[in-house]
């Protein structure tokens, strides 16, 4: 695949040489696979790597040596490092191991004299304690460690937002569990490559991006809409996301499939058409505030509690409310206090523990997951 | 007053088509002698109105997440597969995906295996909606049976089968057990609600999608079948209302917009709908029945440039006989009658393969015709379709009224009313023909004939028929009733004509000849001022009809001259003289001024 070319000769350099920097050993490709092509992510190549100098496993990014001509995926690579900076010594939040640096590989062309290109790169904590299992097996989960752990997610985007930087892609994927120094058991956000500094601006032109930013599943519909490179509105797009979040740890199909109906379509093919017309930025909040309240019916959220939910009815009402505040369309009406939002979701648990039905609940829940494990490993055993 | 010409635009602009069963060949129309407007101009709707925008399809062609997107999420969840095979929320998210990116073979095949192994209602669910979406009912039926448990989803589904074969008792015994099991659920209070009305049972039918929409208060479209059952029971004000409701929780409801509008045109306020019209054209412009209907709305509001634009829009999505007709009738109330005469040619002309539509245009090209005073082109045209073509007789009646009025026109005032009494006294079917030729007598036996008995006798007989009709439009009421009140004050039966007032006091200060009859009525009453003040009103609301406003002034001018005439000669001859100057007045006002001034100087 010629447009993996500069990858492949990246990543057989590193491997070949087993070192970089003369600080980071045991190189190893997780979203790149040399002999088959794949790859995952857009912006970069990341390796798993023992740092001996600090004699840890961290996480090495490399700007993606085939996207190089590709300036805003450039800046948004170098954005990353000082935004992890901005974040250093915060609690809950992922740390830098090693800022920006170089590494040139020399590739050579059969009649032609070596290339050098040089190759950016940082390293992070690697963190690999997923909880993904939350949301794709919500349904072996009771509702107050669901809420616990969505507690705990909630407490981690605050201390991003704390110092001021917006996510703008959260997901499950990027959300690690971590025991940190105390023995407490923390959610962590990993991948900063679409955060954003609220006291940065957009990156300029002549690098312009117009399309969406963050996962299909959890982007805001401001960040699809014209609306992603728009600093103050950081915050709103990441409460969107833990609202997706949310619902996804109460139901088993996703929102975004949910809300596939004709009038849900019409209705954002409509605000897009108005928002995509208009020249500026200012031109696009007016009509923003103008034409998405005439489609606030339509575009309202689909309810958490809907068939097949799994939400207890005792919280039902808090949960519900909480969600639509968050999972709200338009962003000028949507919640932007975490601490408001944790509150919420605290205070569900504190129902959900006094409710003798959610005890028994989770009882049955769990004894069905041990005899589900037990089966599992009795099918191991006999296989 | 006297309104002459009562029928002249009776026939206005057409949404809902009628259906007569005349068949005219290419032949019969060639009297017509058709002209088309000008080939650019055709050309120019055809193509400049082409380029529309319709978020309808667009959301249809257009993926609110881009497909690489899911594609790539998809890529990572199968690289979870091994964690989470187990798990039937992974399994059915993996499934979504599938279905996100059309891969509905593949979505079903993991929906099959994992209910399988899992069997749990969720899953049922989503493999039966994957199998009705493939057209496999009979699957999807046996589907909704299985299972540990009886959900009311699966026995709605089952409802829905059994209206889809015509089975209503099976489907009322479906939404029955649904309702026992989940009985305040807003699909189970809809179902509940169609069933009945299709029953008849409107009352139920309201009762229940009231409930519905107490349920799901967001749902437009919970509102539209409230306005179908609220308007079966002729609540119409209550069905506008839900009607409102439904376009403001969706203002791209079509089916919403649609049946607002209509109602709005039957309950006489269509510019009630031009708002609603307008938002929905911004978003979707290939939808010729919204077109439709803004320009009605328009025409009717009086906008008539707004109509047309409207109209070329429909034009260039399908062009009919109704849209160049309708386009036809807005240019002549832009008075625009040239230009008028050919788009309903080309509106008549389009008739051709569908004969059943030929009488809207027919009738308003002899209309306009009259109104350009082209009477000897009308008596042609209505002479050789009644002579030569075994038309139906409502047509043929509505000829001939159209010649009469041509006679008249022609001022053969005798052979029009003999041809008016000897179709009376053959019998008239249709209504309103049949009180247009009764006003063409009233009028000839009262200002020319000036044969009391008779004239009398006519307006005994249009007033029992105005009030044995009361479906007849308001216009042709009022204009009955005015013609008749001025037929009694001028034999000056003024108690007779005060009889009258109360049926015509909606139109007083609207409608310029009943304002100019109530002048007169004043004048006999010798209430000068008011008299005066009256006529001056009905000049001033005939707006930009110059040729009405000389008329009424010419009128007000004899009565006045016959009111001095005993009292202050010079003032009389004064007022004579200026009625006798209005050039394109009424002959026979001028006919009584001459006489008049005779008498006087005698």
């Amino acid at each position: 695949m010629p447009d993996n070319i500069n990858k492949r000769f990246l990543v057989a350099d590193l491997i070949s040489k087993g070192s970089l920097s003369d600080r980071y050993e045991n190189l190893e490709c997780v979203n790149f696979d040399l002999a088959s092509g794949d790859r995952r992510g857009v912006l970069s190549l990341v390796f798993k790597a023992q740092d001996i100098l600090c004699d840890k496993t961290v996480a090495i990014k490399f700007m993606d040596p085939d996207r190089l001509a590709d300036v805003y995926r450039l800046e948004c690579f170098n954005r990353e490092p000082e935004i992890l900076k901005k974040l250093e010594g915060q609690r809950r939040c992922l740390e830098l191991v090693d800022s920006i640096k170089s590494h040139d590989i020399i590739i050579n062309f059969p009649g032609f004299s070596p290339v050098k290109l040089p190759c950016n790169f940082f390293a992070l904590d690697w963190l690999d304690q997923e909880i993904d299992h939350y949301f794709n097996s919500q349904q072996d989960y009771d509702s107050y460690e669901k809420l616990m752990v969505f507690n705990k997610i909630l407490l981690a985007v605050e201390a991003v937002h704390e110092r001021f930087v917006h996510h703008r892609d959260l997901k499950p994927d990027n959300l690690r569990a971590f025991n940190n120094v105390e023995g407490e058991s923390i959610v962590v956000v990993i991948d900063f490559g679409t955060a954003a500094a609220v006291e940065t601006t957009s990156i300029k032109p002549p690098v312009t991006y117009d399309g969406p930013v963050g996962a299909g599943f959890y982007s805001s519909p401001e960040a699809r809409m014209g609306f992603a490179g728009e600093r103050s509105l950081g915050c709103a797009t990441d409460i969107y996301a833990l609202g997706c979040m949310l619902y996804g740890l109460f139901n088993p199909q996703l929102i975004m499939y949910k809300q596939m109906n004709p009038e849900f379509m019409i209705a954002n093919a409509a605000i897009n058409i108005e928002i995509f017309k208009c020249a500026s930025i200012a031109e696009r909040y007016v009509k923003w505030r103008e034409i998405v309240p005439k489609f606030k019916h339509v575009l309202r959220p689909p309810p958490i509690d809907g068939m097949h939910s799994t939400l207890p009815s005792s919280i039902k009402d808090i949960i519900s409310r909480l969600f639509l505040s968050m999972a709200e369309f338009d962003f000028s009406k949507r919640e932007t206090s975490l601490r408001k939002i944790r509150h919420q979701v605290n205070l569900a648990m504190k129902v959900l523990l006094s409710s003798k039905a959610a005890e028994l609940d989770r009882q049955r829940r769990k004894c069905l997951r041990l005899a589900r494990q037990a089966k599992a490993q009795r099918k191991e055993l006999h296989a | 007053m006297l309104d002459l010409l009562p029928f002249l635009k009776k026939e206005e602009i057409e949404v809902e088509r009628k259906e007569i069963e005349v068949i005219l060949t290419d032949d019969s129309l060639r009297p017509l002698t058709l002209s088309f407007p000008p080939i650019d101009e055709l050309e120019a709707i055809r193509h400049s109105y082409l380029s529309k925008i319709s978020v309808h399809d667009m959301a249809a062609e257009i993926d609110i997440y881009d497909p690489r997107l899911i594609k790539d999420q998809l890529e990572k969840n199968y690289l979870k597969y091994e964690k989470f095979k187990d798990s039937p929320t992974f399994l059915a998210q993996l499934a979504d995906l599938h279905l996100l990116l059309r891969q509905y073979d593949k979505a079903e095949k993991i929906l099959e295996d994992a209910y399988r192994r899992f069997g749990n209602d969720f899953l049922k669910h989503n493999l039966a909606e994957q199998l009705v979406r493939s057209n496999r009912f009979a699957e999807a039926s046996a589907l909704y049976d299985g299972g540990s448990s009886v959900d009311a989803y699966s026995l709605l589904r089952k409802a829905f089968f059994a209206i889809q074969n015509r089975d209503t008792e099976a489907a009322e015994r479906f939404v029955q057990l649904a309702a026992d099991v989940k009985p305040d659920d807003y699909h189970t209070l809809t179902l509940r609600g169609g069933l009945e009305l299709f029953k008849g049972n409107c009352e139920k039918a309201i009762r229940n999608f009231r409930l519905a929409v107490q349920v799901n208060p967001n749902s437009s479209v919970g509102f539209v079948n409230l306005a179908t059952a609220y308007y079966c029971t002729r609540h119409v004000s209550h069905a506008l209302r839900s009607l409102r409701t439904a376009i403001e929780l969706n203002p791209l409801n079509e089916n919403a917009i649609i049946f607002y509008s209509d109602l709005t045109f039957s309950a006489g306020e269509p510019a009630k709908a031009i708002n609603c019209l307008c938002a929905f054209t911004k978003y979707n412009q290939k939808s010729d029945s919204i077109w439709e209907r803004l320009a009605r709305a328009y025409y009717f509001a009086g906008e008539y440039h707004k109509a047309v634009e409207a109209l070329k829009h429909q034009a260039s999505i399908k062009e009919t006989s109704s849209v160049w007709n309708n386009i036809g009738l807005a240019y002549w109330k832009l008075k625009d009658r040239e230009r008028g005469l050919k788009f309903i040619s080309l509106a008549i002309k389009k008739t051709e393969n569908e004969p059943s539509k030929l009488e809207v245009p027919l009738m308003n090209f002899i209309a306009l015709l009259l109104e350009l005073n082209k009477h000897g082109k009308v008596l042609s045209i209505t002479k050789e379709l009644i002579d030569t073509h075994d038309l139906p007789s409502k047509i043929q009646e509505k000829l001939y009224l159209k010649y009469v009025i041509a006679l008249e026109g022609l001022h053969k005032h005798e052979v029009a009313t003999a041809e008016a009494e000897r179709l009376l006294k053959e019998g008239v079917e249709d209504v309103e023909v049949k009180l247009g030729l009764l006003m063409h007598l009233v009028y000839y036996k009262t200002v020319i004939d000036k044969d009391e008995e008779s004239a009398f006798q006519y307006i005994q007989s249009s007033l029992s028929i105005a009030e044995a009709n009361p479906q007849i439009s308001l216009e042709l009421w009022t204009r009955v009733h005015n013609n008749c009140m001025f037929s009694f004050l001028c034999f000056n039966y003024i108690d007779k004509a005060k009889a009258l007032i109360p049926t015509l006091q909606r139109s007083f200060y609207k409608d310029p000849y009943s304002t100019a009859t109530l002048g007169l009525y004043n004048l006999k009453k010798n209430r000068l001022e008011k008299a005066v003040e009256l006529y001056k009103e009905a000049i001033r609301i005939s707006g930009r009809d110059q040729g009405l406003k000389r008329r009424i002034k010419q009128r007000m001018n004899l009565e006045m001259g016959k009111y001095f005439e005993n009292s202050d000669k010079p003032k009389a001859i004064i007022f004579l003289e200026n009625a006798k100057k209005i050039v394109d007045g009424y002959e026979y006002v001028r006919r009584d001024v001459l006489a008049l001034q005779a008498k006087m100087r005698s």
